[in-house]
């Protein structure tokens, strides 16, 4: 049995208040928090790893001068970082930036043993679903990526694409049966 | 119909699985699409793993913390919230402070400001002669250390000789004009806006300072104008012109000065309107004015005795050089000692 979970995470605003007073900790804590999201997110975008580096340092640099500034985000501090790597990828590369076409080996987690997925999931099947990943739409790819990659809400994910969540939904059937159908006509 | 149903069988266990379901389960309540589901949801949830290595993360984790916190050392020093709201009314204060400091500036530069009140207080002089001079008073913008005024009699029926009395002086200047009352004035000279010049001869009105507002005298209801002075001396010499009005020192007093076409100067008091000298420069032996001491005193009040009274020879003014108005007459050498008594 195959359990998955996604993550929904509300904004701690207590540790964001913590953080806007100069604690220290709390800024940390935020990061720590966000950071693996965030970088996940800009890492599967961009086929440099450097230059994924330099994004989530560019977003994350904005979140801390927001804070120093007095305008932290007030309503979903998730969605806030996703939208503004969002925004520093199509500014730095443009919006078609397709998925990165890394190798494999880059992209495989080194504890895929402890990972439930995996029991079901072989190596050769992940490639599979990057290859075909790349060939979907680019509204396609993202719904995809950040309602299952990243685990955004339906509510994020409709705010982040500027679009209604009725929308979303169709959007991830749809990403989700061209997927398959590529990995379909893959398999044959 | 059926599609949608599945649409929503799948949005739905997506929405599950992630709130904790687990896939078979959620299958179980769609035992019709399962078959179908099973496939997209595996699909779907499989893209989880498409992320990099633990390694990398934890390596670029550590990185990007450390360029952070060298690009934006004063990020993890932010201000307390508290501070700021403790600067808010300071940082009011500087800013309504600059506000008005540089409206006073701006009301204190204005360049459109009005150059002197001459021409205004000397407008609304009530005219009660109607066969007197008439005098328009046009301000110069010329500024000068000497206020002087032009006094130009228009080209109008002899009888009612017009006067254009053009004063230049500086705004400064000018200012003791205001002090002149005027609602107790009833001055035979006319003011009229007269847009074109006279031809005709001019005269200088040469007002000096100090104000008028000193030359109150005890008892004296109000100071004479120029207007005033022009009457007193056209009732005494009414077929005469007036060539020229200038306010001095003379007697210890602010005294009017007014020249005849028959060169003749009547000094009358500013104060009180005495008439306190007339003199004839016309004397044909012309080393010695002839000069008649008047004792006309106002209706309202005597004069001044200390300068009114005593024959008081100017002949420091007999050579009709005015170019020394800014020398007080009084000062000047050959003046007698009435000057100064």
């Amino acid at each position: 049995m195959i359990i998955l979970i996604l993550p929904d995470t509300t904004p701690d605003m207590t540790l964001l208040e913590r953080a806007q007073q100069g604690d220290r900790e709390a800024q940390r804590a935020i990061y720590n928090r966000y950071f693996e999201p965030i970088y996940q997110f800009v890492r599967l975008r961009l086929e440099d790893r450097e230059q994924a580096r330099d994004i989530t340092a560019d977003v994350f640099l904005d979140f801390f001068v927001s804070l120093r500034r007095g305008r932290p985000p007030r309503k979903n501090l998730r969605a806030w970082l996703f939208r503004v790597a969002r925004h520093k990828i199509y500014d730095h590369y443009g919006a078609r930036q397709r998925l990165a076409t890394t190798s494999l080996e880059e992209w495989m987690p080194s504890d895929m043993a402890d990972n439930p997925e995996t029991q079901a999931m072989q190596a050769h099947r992940l490639e599979r679903v990057r290859r075909a990943l790349q060939q979907l739409s680019e509204d396609q790819q993202e719904v995809l990526v950040l309602r299952f990659g990243q685990g955004l809400s339906l509510q994020e994910t409709a705010d982040l694409m500027d679009k209604s969540v009725s929308a979303v939904k169709s959007l991830q059937f749809r990403a989700t049966a061209a997927l398959r159908r590529v990995l379909g006509e893959e398999g044959t | 119909m059926a599609q949608r149903d599945f649409v929503d069988a799948f949005n739905d266990c997506v929405q599950r699985i992630a709130a904790g379901e687990s896939l078979d389960a959620c299958l179980r309540r769609y035992p019709q699409y399962a078959q179908r589901l099973r496939p997209m949801l595996q699909t779907a949830f499989s893209l989880r793993l498409l992320r990099p290595s633990a390694a990398e993360v934890r390596q670029e984790q550590e990185l990007i913390w450390q360029q952070l916190e060298q690009r934006l050392p004063a990020a993890t020093k932010t201000r307390p919230l508290g501070a700021r709201r403790r600067l808010l009314p300071l940082i009011a204060a500087l800013i309504a402070l600059l506000v008005l400091l540089t409206a006073t500036w701006f009301v204190l530069t204005r360049p459109d400001l009005p150059p002197d009140e001459l021409p205004v207080e000397l407008r609304t002089a009530t005219p009660l002669l109607t066969n007197t001079p008439t005098a328009t008073l046009t301000p110069s913008p010329v500024p000068s250390d000497t206020p002087t005024a032009t006094l130009t009699p228009s080209p109008v029926p002899s009888d009612t000789p017009t006067y254009t009395v053009t004063p230049s002086a500086t705004a400064t200047e000018t200012a003791t004009y205001t002090a002149i009352p005027t609602e107790t004035h009833t001055p035979a000279v006319t003011p009229t806006a007269t847009d074109s010049p006279s031809p005709a001869p001019t005269a200088t009105v040469t007002p000096l300072p100090p104000p008028p507002t000193a030359t109150f005298a005890p008892g004296c209801g109000a100071p004479l104008s120029v207007e005033d002075a022009i009457v007193r001396v056209l009732e005494i010499y009414p077929n005469t012109t007036i060539i020229e009005v200038r306010q001095r020192e003379r007697f210890n007093m602010q005294v009017w000065e007014v020249r005849t076409s028959h060169d003749i100067r009547v000094y009358i008091d500013v104060a009180c309107g005495t008439i306190l000298l007339i003199e004839d420069h016309n004397d044909e032996d012309g080393d010695e004015d002839q000069t008649a001491e008047v004792t006309e005193t106002p209706p309202n009040d005597p004069p001044d005795d200390d300068s009114g009274g005593g024959n008081h020879g100017d002949d420091g003014d007999s050579d009709d050089d005015d170019d020394d108005d800014s020398d007080d007459d009084g000062n000047s050498s050959h003046d007698d000692d009435d000057d100064d008594s």
